[in-house]
């Protein structure tokens, strides 16, 4: 690459944007360091999209199609099930923003510093490493009727505690998100871990001078520094959340019914199971556009000030 | 005594935690003609039976090293395409910044799912299908946008006098980025790394769809012959087999977490 | 919180540990660069020398495969490459996404019935009337199964087995209280409460989140009138008829009398459960049989009989359900494919594969070597029951999914009011699917 240029840019100072004049834009670089990046996602996961988007105009069997214009849409619109699907995912939304979030900041911060934390840790994060058939496997035992968590209930005389946990919404649901709340909770812990680490020693330092300490401390100096690594967390769970698929696929398959379906089943479903493509791609849409709206109005005010 | 309250509900969450984990082993222990059931106890022992089950009935030896390669090739690309991507856009001067993070970070915000049938397509036309290449590529594609998502959160947090010098001492930007922001970002790189090997070596979805033979298919493909809807194997045979798949993701935890707690040592 | 006393002292990394994680970070980048040296799939395309590509759904049957291929190679020339993808879901998106492009397999198996029509009609499928006849010429296949694989009057596919819904019973549970086989509908509810009021669970009936509730509902309706069904799953009769709503009812009759486990039971606890005899009878294909075998379980362990018809005046019927060979219009070796799709159900290759299946074939001279398999083989020969399509496979793909997800529901809340409200939306769906059926 051009080495003359990129000294000489390199020079620019760091504020941007660069003033016009000041700086000689580094147009081979940028080639280089955002060129990839660009590709992988453009070419492997954008352009397939926008192939979803035409697709979603169509009635489509995978074998032939003929144009429906936006049938797919209004069909979905008035759609129970879409509705359903749509109320599950908020249930699915605003479960994992809670839960994993805040156990994964709490356990980071209260760890840190310990003796064992390193043993607590690792028992947080191992949920996290397991693969998925294994953990359908498992979550089936505990829940199912005649399963494990109903048989330690009855040992313990607690039998009016009992149910079918997976079978009647909105519980299943519900346990489903703490399912996911044991696997999740390890991943947010350990982003928390690596945003404690950018923390210089010293800011930590200054606010005990300043008298600062315990929960004070930990809400004036460490949570305002987390901030950066808060906002990756967030951003995260919230998509991974509206994405929901694998843990309620594997255990309900969305039954029973489709009571317990998300958006990312009801795409599934549509597409795979029942081979109705253009359907299947419209639900795509919608959900990608949720996805992309809910990131945006997050991210949009997090990027700004950070 | 705030700290006495603390230690409890830490140790307590982390032995709730490790019920289920405890469930699991217990059963993949289970013999399987015994198995009757999720059992608390263990009844009988026959883990090493099962896993010689599971062995002799899919080839998860040449599956793991497949997965071996996709995970590392695909998050080590990923985690370098992400960071030269994070320094353009938070170092460098480059124009609407925002544009480029957005055209970046809405690869993960897709249902991946839907991309099944046009990726397929697209395999099949220029060959990528049933290749370790191909299965490379579409991991570290997935990979990409939460891995630049962690690492440019990251950056933004650099330390300004560090770079000052760096520009002072007249670098470029290659150099600025090699010397300066790779080491400052090393957790993020570490953690996205760990991430994203973690999701490769998870992946089922796209394993069986591109690709079909033994040595490109990756692990919970060969993972799922044993868990088939008409497989009669039982639960104690894939709980087995599925320990010793996550064996490797284990031990890389384990790995970290002494990265992490040294480094950890640097703050109070 | 973390009020502990460690020094501050240190600062951030120093530069000497930096050169060195750049280093490693090139080094993997290096390795990185290598890959598009990785290896190619070693069965994407044809398969080497005179062997055909066959792709499943189930990589457990491989050994199957691979020894019926053995007799195979022997008689045409050609044995078995055998593909899975272990997932019934994905599998057949593959199928369908693969079969117009050139990383397709010769043969791939798929179902009978109206999922074969489903692709049958965009046309991915080889005509096999050749083989037909000559199977039909040698005694192989009853020809009134052809039906059942053909679209528009041509045969598309060959019948990979043939098993049939019966009842797997626990000998040590019917042993310990003393219960015979049941020779009518009454003696078969009187041994499930027998086995409730030891404290049994009677009957392992799954479903909640699969295709498995249907299995009951197909029972009862062929136990009250089989052309009803046959009516019923071509759209000639209504589901909220009389004897849809019987069926039903009995259905819930025998939840009240708490007859069924819960709903999200797992047959693959059989196996374990018929040995220590806590489960007495499950209703199914007769192909789980398999399992039992895998499992070490043998014949003292299960026996399997023909559930007796649930009114007096009802013929006995069984439900029948048939895997499907076909072959690709795309196939690399298509004059070989059709070759060994052709030889496919000549007895000795149904032997050695049945020897595998634990199951029987559409070839009724090939007997599993499993005793209660025979048995039933020899009671289905005997009393000639109506032959009944799985639900399945009876009527249009969209409409069993759909109508199978009601019935899951009904399985969680077996009530009448529920029934009632289950065949309406299973009416509903049907007028719609029709519709889009013949369109």
């Amino acid at each position: 690459m051009t080495a003359l240029d990129e000294r000489n840019s390199a020079l620019t100072p760091r504020t941007r944007p660069a003033r016009p004049g000041n700086s000689q834009r580094p147009h081979g670089s940028l080639l280089l360091f955002l060129f990839p990046a660009v590709a992988l996602v453009g070419i492997l996961l954008i352009l397939p999209f926008l192939f979803t988007v035409y697709r979603s105009f169509f009635r489509d069997n995978g074998f032939s199609r003929s144009w429906v214009g936006l049938e797919n849409y209004t069909t979905l619109l008035t759609d129970d099930i879409f509705l359903r699907s749509v109320l599950n995912t908020g249930m699915w939304t605003a479960g994992t923003l809670l839960l994993p979030v805040l156990l994964g900041l709490l356990i980071a911060v209260g760890t840190n510093s310990v003796r064992w934390g390193p043993m607590a840790r690792f028992a947080i994060v191992l949920p996290y490493a397991l693969s998925g058939s294994v953990t359908a496997l498992l979550w089936n035992f505990m829940l199912q009727t005649d399963g494990a968590t109903n048989a330690m209930l009855d040992s313990l005389g607690l039998s009016t505690l009992e149910r079918s946990w997976l079978l009647e919404w909105p519980m299943n649901t519900i346990v489903m998100i703490i399912a996911t709340t044991w696997q999740a909770t390890g991943a947010s812990m350990i982003l928390f871990l690596v945003g404690l680490q950018a923390i210089p020693a010293e800011t930590i330092e200054a606010g005990r001078v300043d008298g600062a300490g315990g929960f004070r401390l930990f809400r004036s100096i460490v949570l305002p520094q987390l901030r950066p690594i808060s906002v990756v967390v967030i951003g995260i769970s919230l998509v991974n959340s509206l994405k929901t698929f694998d843990i309620v696929w594997l255990l309900t398959r969305g039954g029973p019914g489709t009571e317990s379906e998300t958006l990312a089943l009801t795409m599934y479903r549509q597409t795979f199971t029942l081979s109705r493509y253009g359907y299947g791609a419209a639900v795509a849409v919608i959900l990608t556009v949720i996805v992309l709206l809910a990131s945006w109005t997050y991210l949009r005010r997090q990027l700004r000030t950070n | 005594m705030a700290r006495r309250v603390r230690d409890v509900l830490l140790i307590g969450t982390a032995l709730l935690w490790l019920i289920p984990t405890y469930l699991v082993v217990v059963n993949a222990s289970t013999a399987a003609d015994d198995y009757a059931g999720p059992s608390w106890w263990p009844g009988s022992w026959g883990f090493f039976d099962n896993l010689s089950t599971a062995f002799e009935t899919a080839d998860i030896g040449q599956a793991m090293s497949n997965s071996l390669l996709y995970s590392t090739g695909a998050a080590l690309i990923a985690v370098g395409v992400a960071a030269l991507a994070s320094f353009a856009v938070v170092i460098m001067p480059v124009k609407r910044p925002a544009v480029w993070f957005w055209a970046i970070y809405t690869g993960t915000l897709l249902p991946l799912q839907v991309f099944l049938s046009p990726l397929f397509n697209g395999y099949a036309d220029t060959s990528l299908y049933d290749t370790q290449y191909g299965m490379v590529l579409i991991y570290a594609a997935i990979a990409v946008p939460f891995a630049f998502f962690v690492i440019r959160n990251y950056m933004t947090t650099a330390p300004r006098e560090m770079m000052e010098a760096a520009q002072l001492d007249g670098a470029s930007w290659i150099a600025m980025f090699v010397r300066i922001h790779l080491p400052l970002a090393r957790g993020a790189l570490l953690a996205a790394f760990l991430f994203q090997f973690l999701a490769t070596w998870n992946d089922l979805l796209f394993g069986i769809t591109l690709s079909t033979s033994p040595n490109v298919r990756p692990l919970m493909a060969a993972l799922a012959e044993l868990n088939g809807q008409y497989a009669g194997l039982g639960p104690p045979v894939i709980l087995a087999a599925g320990l010793v798949a996550s064996a490797p993701t284990v031990a890389l935890f384990l790995g970290f977490q002494r990265f992490f707690v040294n480094a950890l040592k640097l703050t109070p | 919180m973390s009020a502990t006393t460690r020094s501050p002292a240190m600062t951030r990394s120093t530069p000497t540990i930096d050169r060195r994680t750049v280093l490693r970070w090139a080094s993997g980048l290096g390795a990185a660069a290598i890959l598009p040296s990785c290896a190619r799939g070693t069965l994407t395309r044809a398969a080497p020398g005179d062997d055909v590509t066959l792709n499943n759904d189930n990589p457990t049957w491989a050994p199957g495969f691979e020894s019926a291929g053995e007799v195979l190679r022997a008689k045409t020339g050609h044995g078995f490459a055998i593909r899975a993808v272990p997932d019934v879901s994905s599998y057949q998106q593959v199928v369908r996404m693969s079969a117009q492009t050139d990383s397709t397999t010769d043969l791939v198996k798929w179902w009978n019935g109206y999922r074969l029509q489903d692709v049958a009609r965009a046309e991915i499928f080889a005509d096999l009337t050749a083989a037909w006849d000559e199977a039909e010429r040698n005694g192989w296949v009853d020809p009134s199964l052809r039906e059942s694989f053909s679209y528009d009057g041509k045969p598309y596919a060959v019948p990979i087995y043939q098993s049939y819904y019966a009842v797997f019973y626990s000998r040590p549970a019917y042993q310990r209280l003393g219960l015979e086989v049941p020779q009518d509908w009454d003696q078969f509810i009187a041994n499930a409460q027998a086995l409730r009021d030891d404290g049994v669970t009677p009957i392992l009936s799954a479903g909640a989140s699969s295709w498995e509730s249907l299995i009951w509902f197909q029972q009862l309706l062929i136990g009250l009138d089989p052309d009803f069904y046959a009516a019923l799953t071509e759209g000639a009769a209504s589901y909220t008829d009389d004897t849809a709503q019987e069926a039903m009812a009995i259905w819930a009759d025998m939840y009240e009398q708490k007859l069924f486990s819960p709903p999200d039971s797992q047959v693959t606890e059989l196996p374990g459960r018929f040995a220590e005899g806590s489960v007495g009878m499950n209703l199914h294909g007769v192909w789980n049989a398999n399992a039992f075998a895998q499992a070490g379980v043998d014949e003292d362990t299960f026996g399997l009989f023909l559930l007796p018809a649930v009114a007096a005046t009802a013929p006995p019927a069984v439900v029948t359900e048939s895997g499907a060979l076909a072959v690709t219009v795309n196939a690399h070796k298509m004059t070989e494919a059709l070759e060994v799709a052709g030889a496919w159900l000549d007895t000795d290759v149904q032997q050695a594969w049945v020897d595998f299946l634990s199951d029987l074939s559409a070839n009724p001279s090939a007997l599993p070597p499993v005793q209660p398999v025979q048995d039933l083989a020899a009671q289905i020969e005997q009393a000639s029951p109506v032959l009944a399509t799985r639900y399945w496979e009876a009527s249009p793909p969209v409409l069993v999914e759909g109508n199978v997800e009601e019935l899951s529901a009904f399985m969680t809340e077996p009530t009448l009011a529920m029934a009632k409200s289950t065949l309406q939306r299973m009416q509903n769906r049907a007028d719609a699917e029709w519709d889009r059926w013949s369109m």
